[in-house]
């Protein structure tokens, strides 16, 4: 699904504060089939952009659309958007509200119509995708489950709708390495789907991995928009947005510094690893 | 000094026991770092730690019991905790209130209470949300506020889950030096649980769960240096130590 921001603009009001504008003309094209990252410093309007992908607020002035809808059309079909675009919150535990796991994974698919052994099945698959087993843990309360696995579950409860579009608010805050990288294998079998997938996080290891094109958000401004590489390697944005380098790059450029020839744009462990594994001792000297 | 002696606990109803016999200690101005797969047991530990679960067991805060009744009040007192989700511990209107809720009951005199809490919201730079509802907080900005009011009481230990998890790299410095802080200023011992290993690096101690059980509690570096036992149990190392192990040298 194809996303064209033009002059987007939101601004909370509030009878208790100051008017306080968290998105402030951003113009943009995500192209679709992309895995898009969004990083910013706390307050630069990260959730306030992707709540209106999929319909929950509405642009304050400029226009948006999200595949063939337009937001700025007060008539927009708003119920057509959130069938197909998944969106995870922060705190996806508020998602839930079910007596049992199962019943919490099959709500959305339920309410599309998914009916009989489909919806067991795309209940078993959801949950399997994020580490989780549906005999072992379907007829648990999802409130007697441990923080990570509550985030798991309420995950699933998105994928088991199957969405065109995904759309994920720091989608690998405390799980363990071996659930985050199931998440990890999750949004790339997404994208080979040709689907596009949108995330936001604060850790730049896991923008390294995932992201191929990067938007950094700055006080509500969009800073620079572009290609992993272009983002990582741009010192005067990185430095603006207070990003932190991935540990790999950070790694590096401490080889380089001390006089190993090895590119920076290294973005995974298993390429760190290769290049490591290949520095000879010529290149070591 | 913090001393759990064989702590069990099941959570009622559940068949599998979410701690097993698990046994530690924390001296003041110490830091130890606790990972675990998720479920693994560390926010039931946690929990127990200032008796919000009753385990079985025996355990003791400075020399207060954790099962007498009479001394919960000086435990948590002295046990200042920041929650996985900070939400479960919002109490109050305001972000002031908030801050102000715990020394409330300390019989500090108003001028020092107001002076304290000042200083919370400035350090803990909140003072633009002072009049904010915790509710309408960022995720960032309610970790931010969890740890003020855990600030303003002077704790003798502070136990934090996952305390940085929501913050940009800036706002997770920031809590890194206030719990450094802590520790240097006050002299105050420091539980951190954390799914990210460079956290744990420059730990005294590092501890790791499974399944209940406390299996590991080392140095980090010994810790991180059993790689295949930790990635069975779904834990990785930090990049550096990794890279570096190949590279054959310490950069
Ligand atoms: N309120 C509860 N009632 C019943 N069982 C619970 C409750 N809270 C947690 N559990 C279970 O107890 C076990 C330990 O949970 P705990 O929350 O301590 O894990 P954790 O290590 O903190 O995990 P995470 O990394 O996901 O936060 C898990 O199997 C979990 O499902
Ligand atoms: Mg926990």
């Amino acid at each position: 699904m194809k996303i064209v921001g033009e002059n987007l603009s939101y601004t909370y009001r509030s009878p208790y504060a100051p008017d306080h504008r968290a998105l402030d003309r951003l113009s943009f094209v995500v192209r679709p089939g992309r895995i898009l990252g969004i990083v910013g410093p706390s307050g630069s309007g990260k959730t306030t952009l992707i709540q209106h992908f999929n319909g929950l607020l509405r642009p304050g002035s400029g226009r948006l659309r999200v595949g063939p809808v337009d937001l700025t059309d007060p008539r927009a079909d708003i119920n057509w958007l959130r069938r197909r675009v998944g969106l995870v919150f922060q705190f996806p535990e508020f998602q839930l509200f079910e007596e049992t796991v199962y019943k919490d994974v099959i709500f959305g698919p339920r309410n599309l119509g998914v009916s009989g052994e489909d919806l067991e099945a795309r209940a078993a698959s959801a949950l399997e995708w994020v580490g989780l087993d549906l005999q072992k843990i379907g007829n648990h309360s999802p409130f007697h489950l441990s923080g990570g696995e509550k985030r798991r579950v309420a995950l699933a409860c998105i994928l088991a709708m199957q969405p065109q579009c995904l759309i994920l608010d720091e989608p690998t805050v405390g799980l363990d390495r071996y659930a985050a990288q199931r998440v990890e294998k999750l949004v790339f079998q997404y994208h080979r789907n040709g689907k596009t997938v949108i995330f936001i996080s604060h850790d730049m290891d896991l923008v390294a991995r995932l992201a191929q094109d990067i938007m950094v958000l700055h006080k509500g401004r969009l800073l620079q928009y572009g290609s992993r590489t272009d983002i990582f390697l741009d010192e005067t944005v990185m430095k603006k947005a207070s990003l932190r380098l991935p540990r790999t790059v950070q790694y590096m450029r401490k080889l380089r510094a001390r006089g190993y020839a090895v590119p920076l744009n290294i973005f995974t462990l298993e390429k760190a690893r290769r290049i490591v594994r290949g520095l000879n001792p010529v290149s070591r000297g | 000094m913090i001393d759990l002696q064989n702590i069990s606990y099941s959570y009622p109803g559940s068949r599998t026991a979410a701690l097993r016999g698990v046994s530690f200690q924390l001296a003041p101005g110490e830091k130890i770092a606790l990972m675990g797969a998720n479920g693994s047991g560390k926010t039931t530990l946690v929990r127990c730690i200032n008796r919000l679960l009753k385990p079985s067991g025996t355990g003791s805060v400075d020399g207060y019991a954790l099962d007498r009744e009479e001394d919960l009040w000086e435990i948590r007192r002295r046990v200042g905790m920041v929650f996985q989700n900070p939400d479960n511990q919002i109490v109050a209107t305001t972000v002031v209130r908030e801050i102000a809720f715990g020394l409330e009951n300390l019989g500090l005199g108003q001028a020092v209470m107001k002076e304290r809490v000042e200083s919370a919201l400035e350090k803990f730079h909140l003072q633009s949300l002072r009049e904010t509802s915790p509710h309408l907080l960022s995720g960032g900005e309610r970790q931010r506020l969890a740890c003020a009011s855990v600030w303003v009481m002077d704790p003798r230990y502070l136990i934090l889950d996952e305390p940085t998890s929501l913050l940009d790299p800036q706002g997770r410095e920031e809590i890194m030096v206030f719990i450094d802080q802590a520790r240097h200023e006050s002299n105050a011992g420091v539980l951190i649980v954390t799914q990210y290993p460079e956290e744990a690096l420059d730990a005294d101690r590092l501890l790791i769960m499974h399944a209940g059980r406390l299996i590991m509690d080392d140095l980090p570096a010994h810790v991180f240096s059993h790689e295949r036992k930790l990635k069975s149990m779904g834990l990785g190392l930090p990049v550096e130590v990794e890279l570096d192990r190949l590279l054959g040298s310490t950069m």
